[in-house]
């Protein structure tokens, strides 16, 4: 059995926290940051992605006098429930999208963010399906064979910064092709993309349907690293968390918004790490602190630095024809 | 010149209503091929309205608008853009975060990286086609005179320089038939008039321009043939002289 150090376990459990909410911040840059699409039901989708890999991967869990059971008995690897959980968000977000899309921007809002609190009923009262309030435990990690907990945390923090480079990667040559152009330019103006001649509404349902997909990802890796996922977890309200996390990185930059979900992240941990140094009285105040420091940070963000720590970048393009 | 061209572009019977306003109300309109075709009337005579509807962003009411030979209305305005007609907005609509050529590739039609699955299986046919709008785009920006402002974002161009980059845009589909809302208003004279030059220019290389104005000296130098509107309808018709001098086009203008 290998030892991992323990250095490296503490490591391990900010890395993949934090690339967990790098993935939710992509997933909504393609949405927010490059068309526009004000989706206020992250947590809808990352849930979604997390029980739908809680029940591909758990074995039968037969209902009891103390837990009601839940749907499952699948007992997939990762890989499988991890497509599994991308197509069930990214269907999701089609179903939810065909009627809502022509909205305007403040409706689709609140109408995503409605969807949320829907998603976290039913995960809730669907006790049969999905356990209830309790949620589903005993969630395996990615690896096949039994090993031990900490090798397999390595393992996932392996795995999950490669899931998180081929994201990043497929994203970055997405938003340079023509593809990313068209959304950028509905996010920019609407009407004036319609005139231009594009299927406005066939590109905001692709890249609405593609974010809730990067989303489900997210909720994969969470529910297997994490173990056991309840409705708890997936409070509608975190989804402005990612928002904070877009706009600090940089909306419009796929690396702009990872560093948002990395420094967001760090500033969480490292100040939960504080709680224990601090005298009793203060460190029972601290959760509000935070809010508050992360409060004044946002609004002085919009306020001096609005396109964020690394601004979305100018596309040029070398002449074809020589320059008169 | 007395335009005898068939018509291009011809609606007829449009209405549409906004709330209790009849914009349009039943109106009946021709363009002619290979001409410049001004549209004036008093604000609020339904231009715009016009504009929007035959161009499909506004879906009419009533009556129909049959372009180059087929019935248009109730296509997407992206059909109508594949099909050769395309339009400017009177307030440039320039996507602001985007630089000057991207504005104008964005414009392309016929672009497979656009379509995510040609995108990945036609990688070169898609980077083929992408530097053949690029190369059209950079001929186009040599033409209006705006290639030294190729990398700038359109946000930071002049009002005047939004304007010209409106109409640029709107050649990069190659259309037959363009739209254009007040394409010099609030233009300094010099560059207004290069920006009516490349209208007649456009003209005589073919193509057919419909445009509203509201400066009477414009109209009657560079229009081949006029229609004025009132009150959602079309008022009368004719080369520039006549209309100028018909009492009833006066007095809609002056509300007498």
């Amino acid at each position: 059995m290998s030892h991992v150090p323990l250095a490296l376990v503490d490591i391990l459990n900010f890395l993949i926290p934090a690339v967990i909410f790098a993935l939710l911040a992509l997933g909504l840059n393609v949405q927010w940051g490059y068309t526009g699409l004000f989706n206020g039901g992250v947590a809808a989708f990352f849930g979604l992605g997390a029980y739908a890999t809680a029940i591909l991967m758990t074995p039968y869990s037969p209902p009891n006098p103390f837990y009601p059971g839940h749907l499952g008995g699948f007992s997939q690897s990762f890989p499988v429930a991890a497509v599994g959980a991308m197509f069930v968000a990214g269907l999701a977000g089609l179903l939810i999208a065909i009627p809502i899309l022509r909205l305007r921007a403040d409706y689709f809002a609140i109408a995503t963010l409605a969807l949320a609190e829907i998603v976290r009923l039913v995960l809730t009262n669907a006790e049969s399906l999905t356990g209830g309030s309790i949620g589903i435990p005993l969630i395996p990690r990615p690896l096949p064979v039994r090993t031990d907990y900490n090798f397999s945390t390595l393992l996932l923090g392996v795995l999950v910064v490669a899931i998180l480079i081929m994201v990043l990667v497929a994203l970055d040559v997405l938003s340079g092709a023509p593809w990313g152009r068209v959304l950028r330019g509905i996010r920019e103006d609407e009407e004036a993309t319609l005139a231009l001649g594009k299927n406005v509404y066939s590109f905001r349902l692709q890249a609405f349907v593609i974010g809730c997909a990067l989303m489900g990802l997210a909720g994969a890796v969470f529910a297997s690293y994490r173990g056991f996922v309840s409705p708890a977890q997936f409070d509608p309200l975190a989804t402005f968390t990612i928002y904070v996390m877009v706009i600090l990185g940089g909306s419009g930059n796929n690396k702009g918004v990872v560093l948002g979900a990395f420094l967001y992240y760090a500033f969480d941990w490292v100040s939960v790490r504080l709680d224990d140094r601090l005298p009793d009285d203060l460190a029972l105040r601290m959760p509000y602190i935070r809010l508050m420091v992360i409060g004044v940070v946002l609004v002085g963000l919009v306020i001096y630095r609005p396109e964020g720590i690394l601004r979305e970048r100018k596309r040029k393009f070398p002449p074809v024809r020589a320059p008169p | 010149m007395i335009p005898v061209t068939e018509p291009l572009l011809r609606a007829e019977g449009l209405v549409k209503t906004f709330g209790g306003i009849r914009a349009l109300d039943g109106c009946s309109v021709q363009v002619r091929r290979g001409t410049i075709t001004g549209l004036i009337g008093p604000n609020g005579a339904g231009k715009s309205t016009l504009f929007n509807t035959i161009s499909g962003l506004y879906a009419p009411d009533a009556g129909s608008v049959h372009f180059a030979g087929r019935r248009v209305d109730g296509l997407q305005p992206y059909d109508l853009v594949r099909l050769g007609l395309a339009k400017t907005f009177q307030i440039p609509r320039e996507l602001r975060n985007l630089t000057v050529l991207e504005n104008l590739l964005l414009a392309a039609t016929k672009v497979p990286g656009e379509n995510l699955v040609r995108f990945v299986l036609r990688y070169s046919e898609g980077r083929r086609r992408e530097r053949e709008i690029q190369a059209m785009a950079e001929d186009l920006l040599e033409f209006v005179g705006l290639y030294a402002l190729r990398d700038e974002y359109a946000k930071n161009l002049s009002g005047g320089q939004k304007k010209l980059l409106e109409l640029t845009r709107a050649l990069m589909s190659d259309p037959n038939l363009i739209l254009l809302d007040e394409p010099v208003a609030g233009v300094n004279p010099t560059l207004a008039s290069r920006i009516l030059d490349l209208v007649v220019q456009l003209r005589d290389q073919g193509k057919t321009i419909f445009l509203i104005e509201h400066d009477m000296d414009v109209v009657m130098k560079r229009c081949d043939w006029v229609v004025v509107m009132h009150q959602g309808r079309r008022l009368t018709e004719g080369v520039a002289e006549e209309v100028k001098a018909d009492q009833s086009v006066i007095e809609a203008y002056l509300g007498t």
